[in-house]
């Protein structure tokens, strides 16, 4: 029985190291299958809390409703209640209908997707996952938007979820353009959520979305809007990522570093559109230069 | 059988709302580590190879459902639950203040572990201490809070479904 014991553990060290040295293809594989298995109960899940957000939002909005009701005595209840109830759906109905305006600019291949579950599984990377993926015809590397802007790219994909690397993990890095000014630099996410918290400094030196090594004499002022630049080949140019907060020096004094609120919500995205490939976006641009130039 | 489609269906759950739980902000993003309670359940309640064969696939797992490379966790969970396993019966018993603690222990240890093993195979961007530091004890707090739960969810299932092997004895947490 010991003997067996043994063996059932040197079993599991044989196993601990195939584990560690599996070839990428077959950890990309077992990561896929997993993935596709829990998307549909992450799925459920994700909708169900955002019913329960719903609800809670209905709640304080109820709130919000009895102080008014204080000040506003004579206003009639039932309106006030029909209110309420579709405060929610009208949210909703602006989000969706916001993205549809979005997309009606973008070429026909943008893919629309649900966020299903936000931060990676171990909290290391600031991350979400997509009810679509590989089926849909989604690749990694491909860029993330909402109605307002940039959120991150593509990191992983299986047949039917993909995993998004979000703008505020210290691992991304996009090349911005600051629009009033035209300065380049390179955006570097903190690794923390964007939560406006200013205390948060003692957890990150860095905040969620900061722009590093721009030119200490360049123009640039808060409230600036940065875009992507479209430089390194992997996010489509003008696409919004952020507006100016705050200005500082480096340490050493030789650059300044800009901190960005981001144009979307990173924290409370629910419908999202993934953009094709950078060359697959060209083509139709071109095509319809061409058609305009047409007489 | 019966018993290991059980201890597969709680290590899903456990991964399942490990993944889907919300993390807070001031904890450094520390996920809740349900699926490393559930390994140390097995630690504590169960004899070595059952504990070791949870340890590894709930490491597995949470490797796969995170994008951290594959074994990370595993290693993690199983040298935790062989230190538990090696104080079984000593110091270590079934008891909710022994919960709390190896809760806490066990999710500091991990969490500075995977940190550890992260930089040393260059797969992360360099973290400031202060985040790390946040991220351990998110990880212990939520650990310590978590962990008396879900021993006691998983003697109840054992316990109401009568699954514990004869040989592992059959006084069960929470039962006394």
């Amino acid at each position: 029985m010991r003997d067996r014991g043994y063996l059932v553990l040197l079993a599991l060290g044989v196993a601990l190291l195939i584990v560690v040295n599996l070839p990428a293809t077959v950890a990309h594989n077992l990561r896929a299958v997993i993935r596709e298995g829990l998307a549909p109960y992450q799925a459920w899940a994700a909708r169900a809390l955002h019913r329960a957000d719903r609800a809670i939002e209905a709640g304080r909005d109820a709130e919000c409703m009895r102080v008014e009701c204080v000040r506003l005595r004579h206003e009639n209840e039932a309106l006030r209640t029909r209110v309420r109830n579709s405060a929610s759906l009208d949210r909703r109905n602006l989000e969706l209908s916001r993205l549809l305006g979005r997309a009606r600019e973008l070429p026909d291949s943008a893919v629309a997707c649900e966020v299903i579950a936000r931060d990676d599984g171990g909290g290391w990377w600031q991350a979400a996952r997509l009810d679509r993926g590989a089926s849909s015809g989604l690749s990694g590397g491909q860029a993330v938007i909402t109605a307002d802007g940039l959120i991150g790219r593509i990191r992983d994909v299986s047949n039917g979820a993909c995993d998004v690397l979000l703008l505020s993990d210290r691992s991304s890095r996009v090349a911005v353009r600051f629009v009033r000014s035209g300065v380049p630099g390179i955006l570097t996410g903190g690794g923390l959520s964007p939560s406006g918290e200013p205390l948060l400094g003692v957890l990150s030196p860095m905040p969620p979305l900061t722009v590093e090594y721009t030119d200490r004499s360049a123009d640039l002022r808060t409230n600036d809007l940065v875009v992507t630049s479209g430089l390194g080949g992997v996010f489509p140019a003008d696409l919004p990522v952020g507006v100016v907060r705050r200005i500082e020096w480096a340490p050493s004094r030789l650059y300044r570093m800009i901190n960005l609120e981001p144009c979307a919500d990173l924290t409370r995205v629910r419908y999202v559109l993934v953009l094709p490939q950078r060359n697959a976006m060209r083509a139709p641009a071109a095509e319809s230069l061409r058609e305009d130039a047409t007489p | 059988m019966i018993y290991t489609a059980t201890v597969l269906l709680l290590l899903l759950l456990a991964g399942l709302l490990q993944s889907l739980l919300p993390s807070l902000i001031w904890l450094g993003e520390a996920k809740v580590p349900l699926l490393m309670a559930l390994a140390t359940y097995f630690a504590i309640a169960h004899g070595r190879r059952t504990t070791m064969i949870v340890a590894a696939v709930a490491g597995l797992f949470q490797d796969t459902l995170s994008q951290l490379p594959m074994g990370y966790s595993m290693v993690c969970l199983m040298a935790l639950c062989l230190a538990i396993q090696s104080q079984r019966g000593t110091w270590l018993c079934e008891t909710t203040g022994t919960a709390v603690a190896i809760g806490f222990a066990g999710g500091v240890l991990t969490t500075v572990a995977i940190y550890l093993l992260l930089m040393a195979g260059q797969d992360y961007a360099q973290a400031p201490a202060s985040w790390v530091v946040a991220k351990a004890i998110g990880g212990g707090l939520l650990g310590a809070l978590v962990t008396p739960a879900v021993w006691m969810f998983a003697a109840y299932l054992e316990r109401r479904l009568d699954l514990r092997p004869k040989t592992e004895g059959k006084i069960f947490y929470g039962s006394t």
